[in-house]
């Protein structure tokens, strides 16, 4: 059983408060869904609030008679532990900007547990990167260095919230003959190739776009890659926004852009702080064969691409030496399963393998 | 039992009488399995509709819109479509979405507040945006329409809206270009008697089905509490359009149970003994009568529907509850398809970057 | 080399557009037979058909209205309204859907929607026939409006109105659809949301756009003739505001006239201050000018010369702006 509070809904557009009748439950009671519990007197109507769970009634909150403001407690219930959270009418909140807002909700920060230093108790930037515990990227450096830089420090902290998700990898094997081929014509390491395929494939599966928000799955529209950038200061990953809406070479562009910037630590603030929606990691620019990528932040996915080298593959029923390379594909198991993240990788491989659909990609 | 005022003056076709009993024929091209369709559909709606009403109530959606009385109407009218076919909405035919396979919970969207217009893929459901300003989606269904027309598919539209939308001017442009140009066009008139608390008598003095002959098209006026007859008439009108004959105008006599909106106390302007007149005009209960006596359904199929509309309800109710607010983004990802440099600064000022 | 009027130039853009683009229709109240009160449309419908160029009922809530459905089965429409003032019966349209649909959506429909309005004074017309509309469109977050001062500009701008995915409302000025210039017609230059500079000088920037182009080209003739080099901006979009230009001219003059016919009160006069004044505030010597239409309705013909900014007034602005 668990303690669920339910505040007093808005009845109509835009009002304040309503007036309590009459009680049609009494504390001790058992209610379904959708059981009459108490009419309110509005300054538009009469009307009787339905119980939004199945349970058994704690408290009444307010006597018959009395006035009762929107957003505020309305009765008490015990509910089974499955019972369906009802969402508070948003009410007025702690005071941050805009961007911090953003901020908050990136890193998970609950404002309403923020102590505000900014004017008139807003809470400002630094205030969420403090609870966070990640560091203020425009603040001044720290005085006295301590062993770990706080970008490293930041990295940790982030993987260790990473490594608390059930995640799984599942590898395949990718002929990269037609890969490699188109990737010399262009000129282009694989990479922007395969961020274009993405584009084209993530649509398809809108899971491995998705995130999991504790209550829910958050599907997203775009398809905004982060790209792990190995820097000097540690790793970065930057997002490449709206994939499927670029060409490769647009996509080229951008990832030199981002690796660049991350790697003179010159990334602007909208870089830091885009939320990727999926993930890549091109462990082959270091020589691995395979990887097993940790999630990143927000993703229910991420894709390793080892180094591309000659393998032996059957082809057609025969040995032959063929450019090959090993995805990785790790996943929040929360999200999705193993046949989901199959089926998605069989789709972009399909798309790797192909001389003819690689050459329809966008430019 | 007297039936509502609005339905005095020229009486509206019908095949079921309110008890149930045939009073036209019956066989309108439904077959067996259709019937019980229309039977389900119209349990599952109003099953829903209340349990709109009840989450609007807890908090989880604004202002919902209810359209309990209007099942008949709305499914009726629905099945008489085809696949390719597309119908502009007003802001009450949530049981025409279901029946055309919008998802509900997308649906809702709208009324959670969670996006304007159309949530769903208003192209591949066939099924327009949800139309708050009275009567503009009249026009859109004209310019749909003649885009068809256009392009010689043979596809037809239709324009939901209630008798208060008549008094528009869009209504009646909208109306009149049908005509000029022979629009495969059906005009679907839902006269529930009340627009928010003006009765349909103050809304209009003549019979809202008679304004077509003035456009040079046909109007019926059909007992919009009959599926059956909903379903003929609109069927009929279907036909003309696709034929290349032009638009028609029905007027559907029904009656809006509910408050205009949970926002809205129906109390201060119209007498409960009116609306427990009209619950004597059910179309639920008068479709299942006829059903069972036609041996098409049963207590136990009965049962079974409402069991399947309960938990259809709370599907839904999980589907939204467990819904956020989207992306702040959202607010700007789609107002133009080109945006301009100043409007992608604002985005930024407003998102931080 | 050839010299074309902004009618016969307007009508040279639907002709191409008609050609370039099988979906583009073109309807409205005269368009078809008549070819327009104003002769925009003349022969469009014989080389077309009234299939794609047709009349409608006087119906502009209608016409608009009809519009959006067909951006729903595809179609690219360009509409016109009369004349100003008859524009207002599809305001609800405009305002409620075709600068929201694509959101409404979420861009699963494009309204690619071209809304030609035959717009501001200066022909001694009658009541209700040389109103300024402009701010109740730019004020409409969705749309885009644009304004041609000349005959080719007037080509192009249309040509990308028409091709433009987003909804685009073209304001003629009517009192220029005679005006000729020579040259050949082009797309290639400037599109939607870039102004122009039309004259170069440092002291001061007039800003204007339409008929009131002409008139801030005389008033920089007439300030040369007194030493003051005064730089006119063609705005041409009203939405999007080219505000890099504003900023840099701002910048480099320090001095900002604004010209419209348009009332004062929230005219465009009103955007061009304060987008120089967040811009270039550091740069500017003195406030900006705004020499416009009076806060009155629209008077009757013999009363226009008064009501509509003259070559004087502009003059005046400026050159109380440069000795401020």
């Amino acid at each position: 059983m668990a303690e669920r509070v339910f505040v007093m809904p808005d009845p109509g557009e835009g009002l304040e408060e309503g007036t309590i009748v009459a009680w049609l439950v009494a504390a001790g009671d058992a209610v379904e869904l959708n059981q009459p519990l108490v009419e309110v007197e509005t300054a538009k109507a009469a009307v009787e609030i339905p119980s939004p769970f199945a349970g058994t009634v704690v408290t009444l909150h307010g006597d018959e008679g009395s006035d009762i403001a929107v957003g505020a407690p309305l009765v008490t219930f015990d509910v089974e532990g499955d019972a369906a959270e009802p969402q508070v009418p948003p009410t007025d909140g702690p005071r941050a900007t805009p961007p911090v807002r953003k901020l908050a909700k990136e890193l998970a920060v609950d404002l309403a547990a923020v102590a505000g230093t900014g004017p008139g108790g807003r809470i400002t930037e630094a205030d969420v990167r403090a609870v966070a515990g990640e560091p203020d990227v425009d603040a001044p450096a720290p005085g006295a260095p301590s062993e770990l830089s706080p970008t490293r420090r930041a990295i940790a902290a982030n993987l260790e919230r990473q490594a608390a998700i059930p995640q799984v990898t599942t590898f395949r094997t990718l002929d990269a003959t037609a890969l490699d081929a188109h990737r010399r014509a262009l000129d282009l390491s694989p990479l922007p190739l395969v961020v274009a395929a993405l584009g084209v494939v993530v649509p398809d599966h809108p899971l491995v776009n998705s995130a999991w928000r504790d209550d829910h799955i958050e599907a997203r529209e775009t398809v905004d890659v982060g790209i792990a950038v190995d820097t000097d200061h540690g790793l970065f990953v930057p997002v490449l926004r709206d994939a499927g809406r670029r060409g490769i070479g647009a996509i080229a562009a951008e990832l030199d852009r981002l690796a660049d910037a991350a790697r003179t630590g010159s990334l602007a603030a909208e870089d830091r702080r885009a939320t990727a929606t999926i993930a890549v990691s091109n462990t082959g620019s270091y020589g691995s064969e395979a990887g097993t990528p940790i999630l990143s932040p927000g993703t229910s996915v991420t894709l390793a691409i080892g180094v591309i080298a000659p393998r032996a593959l059957v082809v057609d029923g025969e040995v032959a030496a063929r450019p090959a390379a090993t995805l990785s594909l790790t996943f929040d198991h929360r999200v999705l399963d193993g046949a989901a993240a199959g089926r998605f990788l069989t789709d972009l491989m399909a798309v790797l393998q192909s001389p003819e659909r690689l050459r329809d990609l966008p430019r | 039992m007297d039936a509502p005022r609005h339905w005095a003056g020229t009486a509206a076709t019908r095949i079921l009488a309110p008890d149930g009993t045939a009073v036209g024929d019956p066989a309108v091209g439904l077959g067996p399995d259709d019937l019980r369709d229309a039977l389900r559909w119209m349990v599952l709606a109003r099953r829903l509709d209340r349990e709109c009403i009840a989450l609007q109530r807890q908090g989880e959606l604004t202002v919902y819109p209810g359209f309990e009385g209007q099942e008949a109407a709305q499914i009726g009218s629905a099945m008489a479509l085809g696949a390719e076919d597309f119908i502009f909405p007003s802001f009450r035919e949530l049981a025409v979405a279901l029946a055309r396979g919008v998802d509900p919970v997308r649906y809702l969207w709208y009324h959670r507040g969670t996006w304007h217009g159309g949530p769903y893929d208003p192209r591949a459901t066939r099924f327009g945006p949800i139309c708050i300003p009275i009567a503009t989606q009249i026009a859109h269904a004209a310019g749909y329409a003649l885009g068809q027309q256009l392009d010689g598919v043979g596809a037809i539209t239709v324009a939901y809206f209630g008798d208060g939308a008549t008094s528009e001017g869009d209504f009646h442009e909208a109306a009149n270009l049908a005509g000029v140009r022979r629009l495969p066009l059906v005009l679907f008139c839902q006269n529930n008697g009340w627009a928010i608390s003006v009765p349909t008598r103050e809304q209009t003095a003549g019979e809202i089905w008679r304004r077509a002959e003035g456009y040079g098209f046909p109007g019926v006026r059909v007992d919009g509490n009959d599926v059956l007859g909903v379903y003929a008439a609109t069927r009929a009108a279907v036909d003309r359009a696709r034929a290349g004959e032009g638009p028609t105008l029905i007027e559907a006599l029904t009656y809006r149970i509910g408050a205009h909106s949970t926002a809205d106390d129906a109390t201060r302007y119209r007498d409960a003994a009116e609306v427990a007149g009209a619950r004597a005009f059910d179309p639920i209960a008068r479709f299942g009568a006829w059903m069972r006596s036609a041996g098409h359904a049963d207590d136990d199929l009965l049962a079974t529907y409402q069991a399947e509309a309960d938990e259809h309800a709370l599907a839904v109710r999980a589907g939204l509850v467990a819904q956020g607010p989207p992306p702040e983004a959202w607010a700007f990802d789609w107002v133009y398809a080109h945006p301009p440099a100043p409007f992608l600064r604002q985005r930024e000022e407003a998102l931080g970057g | 080399m050839a010299e074309w009027t902004m009618s016969a130039a307007l009508n040279r853009a639907l002709w191409d557009a008609l050609i370039d683009d099988q979906r583009v229709l073109v309807f409205g109240e005269d368009v078809g037979v008549s070819g327009g009160v104003f002769r925009v449309t003349d022969g469009l419908q014989a080389e077309f058909g009234d299939r794609r160029v047709f009349d409608t009922p006087i119906s502009e809530a209608a016409i608009v209205g009809a519009a959006v459905g067909l951006c729903f089965a595809g179609w690219r429409p360009v509409v016109e309204m009369q004349f100003d003032a008859f524009s207002y019966p599809a305001l609800e349209q405009v305002i409620d859907h075709v600068a929201k649909m694509r959101m409404r959506t979420r861009g699963r429909v494009d309204l690619p929607i071209t809304i030609r309005i035959a717009a501001f004074g200066g022909i001694k017309g009658k009541e209700h026939h040389g109103e300024s509309p402009e701010t109740y469109y730019v004020h409409t977050a969705g749309l885009k409006v644009v304004v041609p001062s000349s005959p080719l500009d007037a080509y192009r701008l249309l040509r990308h109105a028409v091709a433009d995915a987003d909804p685009v409302v073209v304001l003629e000025p009517k009192a220029r659809y005679w005006g000729k210039e020579a040259g050949e017609l082009a797309t290639e230059g400037p599109g939607i949301g870039a102004g122009r500079v039309l004259r170069t000088g440092d002291d001061v920037t007039v800003v204007a756009y339409g008929t009131m182009v002409a008139r801030a080209l005389d008033a920089a003739t007439v300030l040369g003739e007194r030493g003051v080099g005064a730089r006119v901006v063609d705005l041409r979009s009203l939405s999007p505001l080219d505000e890099d230009l504003l900023a840099r001219c701002a910048r480099e003059t320090g001095r900002v006239v604004v010209v419209h016919e348009a009332p004062r009160t929230l005219g465009m006069g009103a955007e061009v201050a304060a987008r120089v004044m967040e811009l270039a505030f550091d740069s500017l010597a003195a406030p900006v000018a705004r020499v416009t239409g009076w806060d009155a309705p629209y008077p009757p013909a013999s009363l226009e010369d008064g009501y509509l900014p003259s070559v004087d007034r502009i003059v005046d602005a400026a050159m109380a702006t440069v000795a401020y």
